[in-house]
């Protein structure tokens, strides 16, 4: 960062030059950044603050709100809807992350170890398909996949299996969301797996090789650990992503059957925008807030025993 | 693995048996991912098929793979019920021009955070950083009645102006210029040019692959945009793609085959055009490791 002062000569005249420069650089800088950040703050930094106060009242958001201080966060803790809710959610975040991460992990190293340059890109453009999709066509289309008669129960009958009413059913409902965001969003954790796959020095391989390393062990050992940071960060990218579901949820089963795939984000939405309780709604988005920061510090403490950051 | 010098004669019978190995497990490499392909075409094949079956076929048992008759019913059903066109132009246009102004806005603030020091820098950046990891659940609410308060509800200012401005976008391209070395701008410097010259006649320049590929991501995030479409606009005629299917489904619940026509004609676009970019996206995907 000190790049003026590394080209400009010491003396009484060139420092008064850079401290120009340094004036000059400031005033260009806050232009530069002037338009983008006017809009963060009024579309995200004051509106954060504002959900914090609207949390503490209730407000209809047209008549003038009330003051309730702690109430909606109270009446949340015995909201059996609220509870629910979130145990939906993180049920949901259990079946998907994991699978999720596994899959995509797996299927990047099958593809980098492929021979052949132009398979690994057909391989890699087709697992990223569905990211470009609209995310509600697509939610349709496996609403009829789904379906008791539809292809996934087609192709579990080949293999000896009834399969369930997926939709309709408490049980089935939140796996099923899961494996359509399984389908829907792995192509991201593998393309990131492919990048870090392609950034392990080869040098690693062979000399593991002229040891005697089988390939389980040389995974184990070496990609693994090389991997790990991107483990880490697709991990933490998927709980971010998951502990918000709410398209998936709308679109394929809209929260039911009964409330059983109502997760918190679509609970806040009904509540804010159906029944218009937007200081309940604001409180609830950030008891959600505050477990998504809870996991994410977890995982953060937690990186310390399996991230391996000393790459060769 | 691919050997070009030749090899001591004694090795040649193990060197045959290590390549025939190698290339049986390239073969189960390929079946195992051609399984997995299945899994992602198949949907989508499936998708297209159905929407030129009559609703008697899409609901048979045991499924039929292709519909008796191929037939346009399902797609002039789906534009007469819906103006899907007209759906289709709102997205495409509100989506462009989101995303220029997202690159107008995002390009100068990632180059003055990547480049330049001033006061305040920290902060002005992690609220960029903020913007883009507190969930949605939290801002929609005072957005959504500030809006309303300005008297911008169904209205496409309601849409555009709060997006102006895209975390997302000034982080990939800060990214990107802090990997750019700095000797060409120093010599730019030197010569006795301001920053604003490096900016616009060197780093700028340099960053067009990054630029390119930030305006996709910004239109496909725009494209695909659901929630925020969902609360401020309201009318029929300034709805988007993905709110217009959501009310497709509402009215067509039990005919499948014509939800089919309008998610094929929603995802066929987007699908071809990245046939074309994919080097691009994906190569951003992973600068960023972010998206969505």
């Amino acid at each position: 960062m000190q790049q003026t002062s590394t080209l400009v000569p010491a003396g009484p005249v060139a420092r008064r030059r850079v401290s120009a420069m340094r004036r000059q650089e400031s005033w260009l800088a806050m232009l530069l950044i002037l338009p983008s950040t006017l809009g963060i703050v009024v579309f995200a930094v004051l509106p954060i603050i504002a959900s914090l106060g609207i949390s503490l009242t209730n407000w209809g958001g047209l008549s003038k709100p009330k003051w309730v201080g702690l109430d909606n966060y109270a009446a949340a803790l015995s909201d059996s809807r609220a509870v629910s809710s979130l145990s939906h959610t993180l049920l949901y975040v259990l079946l998907a992350v994991p699978t999720g991460v596994i899959i995509s992990m797996l299927l990047a190293v099958l593809i980098h170890n492929l021979q052949a340059g132009w398979l690994k890109s057909v391989f890699r453009t087709v697992y990223y398909l569905p990211m470009v999709t609209i995310g509600v066509a697509v939610a349709l289309l496996w609403q009829v996949l789904l379906a008791p008669q539809g292809l996934v129960n087609l192709i579990l009958g080949w293999l000896g299996i009834h399969g369930p009413n997926w939709l309709g059913s408490p049980d089935w409902v939140l796996p099923a969301v899961a494996v359509f965001s399984v389908w829907q969003g792995s192509g991201q954790g593998i393309i990131l797996f492919l990048a870090s796959l392609a950034s392990v020095p080869k040098e690693l391989y062979e000399a593991a090789q002229l040891d005697g390393a089988k390939p389980f062990e040389s995974f184990r050992f070496i990609t693994l650990p090389m991997v790990s940071p991107t483990v880490f960060l697709v991990l933490v990218l998927s709980v971010i992503g998951a502990l918000q579901v709410f398209e998936a949820v709308l679109v394929l089963s809209n929260g039911g059957p009964g409330d059983s795939s109502t997760t918190v984000a679509l609970y806040i939405y009904k509540t804010a925008f159906s029944f218009f309780k937007m200081g309940y709604a604001s409180a609830l988005a950030w008891m959600l807030s505050v477990i998504l920061i809870v996991l994410l510090v977890v995982q953060w403490r937690n990186q310390s025993k399996w991230v391996n950051y000393d790459q060769v | 693995m691919t050997r070009s010098e030749p090899l001591p004669t004694h090795f040649t019978a193990r060197d045959a048996a290590i390549r025939r190995r190698a290339q049986g497990s390239q073969a189960a490499l390929i079946a195992l991912l051609t399984l997995g392909a299945l899994a992602i075409l198949l949907p989508f094949a499936w998708m297209i098929l159905t929407s030129f079956k009559t609703p008697a076929e899409a609901y048979t048992w045991p499924p039929i793979w292709l519909p008796a008759k191929w037939s346009v019913a399902n797609f002039t059903q789906l534009f007469n019920t819906l103006p899907f066109a007209r759906m289709f132009f709102n997205s495409f246009w509100t989506s462009t021009l989101i995303a220029c102004l997202n690159i107008l806005t995002a390009a100068p603030a990632a180059y003055a955070f990547a480049r330049l020091r001033f006061p305040g820098q920290g902060l002005w950046f992690s609220s960029h950083l903020l913007s883009l990891l507190i969930p949605w659940q939290v801002t929609i609410i005072p957005v959504f009645l500030l809006i309303r308060y300005l008297g911008w509800y169904d209205s496409y200012t309601a849409l555009i102006i709060p997006s102006i401005a895209s975390g997302f976008t000034v982080f990939l391209l800060y990214q990107f210029f802090r990997s750019l070395p700095r000797s060409l701008e120093e010599s730019v410097l030197i010569d006795g040019g301001s920053w604003l010259t490096a900016l616009w006649h060197v780093a700028i320049p340099a960053a067009k692959g990054a630029i390119a590929a930030a305006w996709l991501f910004s239109f496909l995030g725009n494209w695909q945009s659901f929630i925020w479409p969902l609360i401020v606009l309201q009318s029929n005629e300034k709805m988007l793609l993905p709110v217009g299917l959501l009310s497709l489904q509402n009215q067509y619940s039990v005919n499948v085959p014509v939800l089919m026509a309008g998610a094929t004609l929603s995802t066929l676009p987007t699908v071809i055009a990245y046939m074309f970019v994919q080097r691009y996206l994906t190569d951003a995907a992973i600068t960023s490791g972010l998206k969505g």
